[in-house]
């Protein structure tokens, strides 16, 4: 049985290779059912009992999955594929040889819970990495990002497609420029009165005043694009919360009434 | 790992200012193998009211004596104890005195007599001038008594158990882990196989010398099963110290490869038990959850537990602890945005192994990157170890934010170059962002004039004038009550069953040891 699963993976890998994701879909599916019959899967052995060598089909099956995820656009499937994966770097490390593709899965994952703002989990994701491999081109990328994030350096985001160390990487930057482009936007919104609409358009990448208008209607800002004048106005009027936090105030108060009365 | 080696050092001097301390009054010197067994006898009359009374709180004055214990503990001392208070039925008993024999001895100390043994040979000894006659009754009295005492500890098995772990810790203490782990994990079957509530803090002691000796053979991996198993049984059994213990190993066991995941899973799926697990436990306790969170981006739940941490930890001994403690809560508070208190860096003993962490705080609070990156240069190996180095790496950009706000404090009006000039940012394109970044963030208060390419900062705002005054009163406020109410929790009362008027002299007794009882709590062990 793994004797046929095996001999299936090199035409998998072809088909992605090769850029056909719906053959290599259909493949994925003989291949799920071959792999039925399999004794060792992750999670359902102990590693002392496994059986390395349909483990290591295993592996490959759900690391090309993840692949042809990511290049499909899935992310929920990247996610379900990745968590056999990972129990297979992590439960079953001292049985398996380390995989040539490691690096470069879990710096994918790490890139998909960028894309997604999930930064609490990539940090959990980060710490299993051991600090000696973040050198490594395929994590380093999604770290420098995460950093780039953090600090505002959205430039630097912006221009991180070209130094993609995968090709599988494209689509979750791609996703990433999204969520970069709006917090462009809201921090431009907060600390510009006004802007040209070149500058905007440059800030933004995007092609010309069209985009910028469609880009406003569609995510409901309050922004003045004045063709004619050339400039993009931001919401001016920010006022002065003067009220008085009433309720706040009274709570407090009577929070510390009932500690004072219990400690006297 | 390495904080527990700390750890024992740090006991060890602690031990030696103690030595000292005593050796200033006029001590007895006896045999030390008789001070042990005395020693070791008080314990086991300590053991036999906790089981006679079913009362768990002797049990915890036993565990708290093995510090004193551990000190004592020598080949001929367990060989006697093993033959005193170990039925020479037991199914262990035969492999337990096999460890002990197999450790061989450089040398045996003189130790001087613990307070209570010398007092007893001191009072043997009035007996003696007494009168001769009633002496001699005396002991035949007292000898009668004494072996109907060590025929009734045969048949409690608490009294063995007690032993075997005692054991244990000699063999933890000699290196001869593999005996160690065999030893330890015949008491844990032991103990389990008897199913009392008295038993339960032998054995939960018994599984935290077992997960210490497998996490130093480096086997740690293959015992989370088993300590989840245990960890069930024991909640099972409401038995909350061993809960506590228990829970402290397996996420001890999980940070230590880096799963956060799954420890943070496990500490939202259980609660710690509050109410009768030691202080220590709850300490660690704290400190395991302070680290998940710091992970997790959640620095301000981090930091106070962190801080609670370092508070309920032991503050004369466990400096190795504190230390570890101390570390990460810079770190976080740094995250957070605050600076740490200078003091915290100039604690005794700790000045040394916090010195990489000041470097760091001084440039983020300058504000200083390029100061910043030569602190990580220089001391990387050092976090790298001590597993701060990730959390550090994220302090970039705070690091940028203070200068940042230095600037904006100190110009009104200032040229984006050279704001990136004075940051060392790599490019003006990246300053503009950053800049818009920290006035969105509400880091500083100001705009950017696109004309000019200048950063004007708006009029400073009189913080009088708004609600912070009151929310930092706020914060204060429910600091302090937060406090006051930990520290009534932490108080421990014992059951007041006993009302009579009790006799001048008794009530001196009973004072003189329950302040014993409270050194010996402070110098606890189990760190």
């Amino acid at each position: 049985m793994s004797g046929e699963a095996a001999s299936m993976l090199p035409r998998l890998k072809a088909a992605i290779n090769g850029g056909d994701m719906d053959g290599a879909k259909k493949l994925m599916v003989q291949l799920k059912i071959l792999m039925t019959s399999f004794k060792s899967t992750p999670g359902v052995v102990a590693a002392n009992e496994a059986n390395v060598q349909e483990l290591m089909i295993v592996r490959e099956f759900y690391e090309l999955g993840c692949l042809v995820s990511a290049q499909s656009e899935d992310i929920e499937g990247f996610e379900r594929h990745f968590a056999v994966v990972k129990s297979c770097y992590t439960d079953y490390a001292g049985v398996l040889p380390q995989s040539e593709k490691q690096y470069e899965l879990q710096g994918l994952n790490l890139l998909c819970l960028l894309a997604q703002s999930k930064i609490a989990e990539f940090h959990t994701e980060l710490e299993l990495i051991p600090v000696d491999v973040w050198e490594n081109p395929f994590i380093k990328f999604p770290i420098n990002l995460e950093q780039y994030l953090m600090e505002g350096s959205y430039q630097k985001v912006l221009e991180s497609p070209g130094g993609v160390p995968s090709k599988s990487y494209s689509y979750f930057v791609r996703l990433l420029s999204g969520t970069v482009r709006d917090s462009i936007a809201e921090s431009s919104e907060a600390a510009y009165d006004w802007m040209p609409i070149a500058q905007a358009l440059k800030m933004l990448s995007m092609g010309s005043a069209k985009d910028l208008s469609d880009y406003v209607v569609s995510k409901q800002r309050e922004w003045e694009v004045d063709v004619n004048a050339n400039v993009v106005r931001f919401r001016e009027d920010q006022k002065v919360d003067l009220e008085v936090p009433s309720q706040r105030l009274i709570v407090e108060t009577l929070s510390y009434a009932k500690e004072l009365e219990r400690i006297v | 790992m390495a904080k527990d080696s700390k750890d024992q050092k740090a006991q060890e001097s602690g031990k030696v200012s103690d030595e000292n301390a005593k050796a200033e009054k006029p001590a007895v010197l006896i045999d030390p193998v008789t001070a042990a067994m005395l020693e070791l006898k008080n314990s086991m009359q300590t053991i036999d009211k906790a089981v006679t009374s079913k009362e768990n709180r002797f049990m915890s004055r036993v565990i708290r004596q093995v510090t004193k214990l551990r000190r004592l503990l020598s080949k001929k001392v367990l060989l006697k104890a093993l033959e005193t208070y170990v039925s020479p039925d037991s199914p262990v008993i035969e492999g337990v005195v096999a460890f002990v024999e197999g450790v061989t001895e450089d040398d045996v100390m003189q130790v001087e007599a613990p307070a209570t043994a010398s007092q007893e040979i001191e009072k043997n000894a009035v007996i003696d001038k007494k009168a001769e006659e009633e002496k001699n009754a005396e002991i035949e009295k007292k000898e009668r008594e004494e072996a109907a005492f060590y025929k009734k500890m045969l048949s409690i098995p608490e009294a063995e158990s007690f032993v075997q772990l005692l054991v244990t810790i000699y063999l933890l203490d000699k290196k001869y882990l593999d005996n160690a782990i065999s030893c330890a994990s015949s008491l844990i079957q032991r103990a389990q196989s008897f199913n009392r509530r008295t038993m339960d803090q032998i054995l939960s002691r018994g599984y935290f010398y077992w997960a210490r000796c497998m996490e130093l053979t480096g086997k740690s991996s293959q015992i989370r099963n088993e300590l989840l198993a245990a960890y069930r049984t024991t909640a099972l059994k409401h038995d909350q110290i061993g809960q506590a213990t228990l829970l402290n190993l397996l996420l001890r066991n999980y940070l230590e490869f880096n799963l956060y995941e799954q420890a943070d899973t496990l500490m939202r799926k259980t609660s710690f038990p509050e109410g009768d697990a030691s202080n220590n436990q709850l300490a660690r306790y704290l400190y395991y959850t302070g680290r998940i969170k710091a992970v997790q981006l959640e620095y301000t739940d981090a930091f106070l537990n962190l801080q609670q941490a370092a508070r309920k930890a032991p503050q004369q001994s466990a400096l190795g602890f504190r230390k570890t403690v101390y570390k990460f809560s810079v770190i976080v508070q740094l995250l957070l945005g605050e600076i740490p208190d200078r003091s915290t860096f100039s604690q005794k003993g700790m000045i040394a192994a916090l010195k990489p962490y000041l470097q760091i705080c001084q440039a983020v609070r300058v504000g200083d990157l390029g100061a910043f990156h030569r602190a990580m240069q220089e001391h990387g190996d050092t976090f790298k170890s001590d597993k701060t180095y990730s959390l550090i790496v994220r302090l970039r950009h705070n690091v940028i934010k203070t200068g940042l706000k230095k600037i904006n404090t100190a110009y009104s009006n200032i040229s984006l170059e050279d704001v990136c000039a004075k940051l060392c940012l790599e490019s003006v394109e990246d300053t503009r962002f950053i800049v818009a970044k920290c006035i969105q963030d509400g880091v500083i208060d100001a705009t950017i004039d696109h004309e000019t390419n200048t950063m004007m900062s708006k009029a400073n705002l009189d913080i009088y004038t708004t609600s912070e005054p009151q929310m930092q009163l706020h914060k204060r406020v429910a600091f302090c009550l937060d406090m006051h109410n930990q520290a009534v929790k932490a108080m421990r009362y014992a059951e007041n069953t006993k009302t009579e008027w009790e006799s001048a002299e008794e009530r001196r007794e009973r004072m003189k040891q329950e302040e014993e009882r409270m050194n010996s709590m402070d110098s606890d062990d189990d760190f």
